[in-house]
């Protein structure tokens, strides 16, 4: 991911971002590239004891262990049927730290001007999933 | 090759940072304690606690108190640290040998009490086995008077 072209400037001086695009039960969400560390393909999680029931528990990604945060449930939408692993996730930074959580696709990437989401598309509010993870329980 | 005294005396005195965690699963989660809080493994255990030397110790429903699924538990570990407890776990799966200070913390998104009875993550080649103060975890869960 970070040798995607991440922030350019149109013609008339609009900052132009590339947005990762997915969808999440029938969400077709976006995510400013450079908040996303990577997708990953996450093969177990190891859940953790904890009264916050959106936190689904610990994955590996690559060499670094990743909190995993049930996005489903915290941006209300339907939880795919139960399957087993890998699941696609990504990977996102946070002022708690790089979080992974599971997305239903990744659609690609799109232009968008900064700020703004591409069309057809909702900017996920990134800081509000992590600190609502963290605060429900 | 043949150490200098010095040395080899230093390497002697220096405690092994490696300690022997007992390793039992909760509805499928493997946890770790340090061995030295263990006193004896039963069977799984009715009643509300157990006698072992004379000493009462009250047992402790880990699947409740992790909040995991009913189950039938299969063992008893009794510990003992500022109180003592018999916790109902589902396997146990022997000793480990660990490292407390090379575990990998708890990610700053867990801000509940379980960060108080939550050592750390000791990542293995199958997953993560999550390692617990003893201590901490009787004094949460209400098991030390």
């Amino acid at each position: 991911m970070s040798e995607l072209p991440r922030r350019t400037t149109s013609q008339n001086g609009t900052a132009i971002r590339t947005a990762l695009v997915f969808r999440l039960g029938e969400a077709r969400l976006a995510l400013a590239a450079d908040q996303v560390a990577s997708v990953a393909e996450v093969r177990s999680c190891t859940r953790v004891p904890s009264g916050d029931r959106t936190l689904l528990g610990v994955a590996r990604v690559g060499r670094e262990l990743m909190p995993l945060i049930d996005a489903h449930r915290r941006m209300g939408v339907a939880s795919p049927p139960p399957a087993g692993f890998p699941w696609t996730c990504l990977v996102v930074k946070s002022s708690l730290g790089d979080v992974a959580f599971r997305v239903d696709e990744v659609l690609g990437l799109q232009a968008a001007v900064d700020g703004l989401a591409p069309p057809g598309c909702t900017l996920m509010p990134l800081e509000g999933l992590i600190e609502g993870a963290a605060r429900e329980g | 090759m043949t150490l200098p005294r010095r040395d080899a005396a230093e390497a002697r005195r220096a405690p092994s940072p490696v300690r022997p965690h007992v390793v039992f699963t909760s509805g499928g989660v493997p946890f770790a304690f340090d061995a030295a809080h263990a006193r004896h493994v039963l069977r799984a255990a009715a009643g509300d606690e157990v006698r072992f030397l004379d000493q009462p110790y009250p047992l402790v429903d880990v699947r409740r108190a992790f909040g995991h699924p009913a189950g039938d538990a299969g063992f008893v570990v009794l510990v003992e640290s500022r109180g003592r407890a018999g916790l109902q776990v589902d396997e146990l799966r022997g000793i480990a040998a660990i490292d407390p200070g090379a575990l990998a913390p708890l990610p700053a998104v867990y801000r509940g009490t379980e960060r108080r009875w939550i050592a750390g993550l000791h990542p293995t080649d199958d997953g993560v086995t999550v390692v617990v103060r003893v201590a901490e975890l009787l004094e949460t869960l209400g098991a030390v008077p």
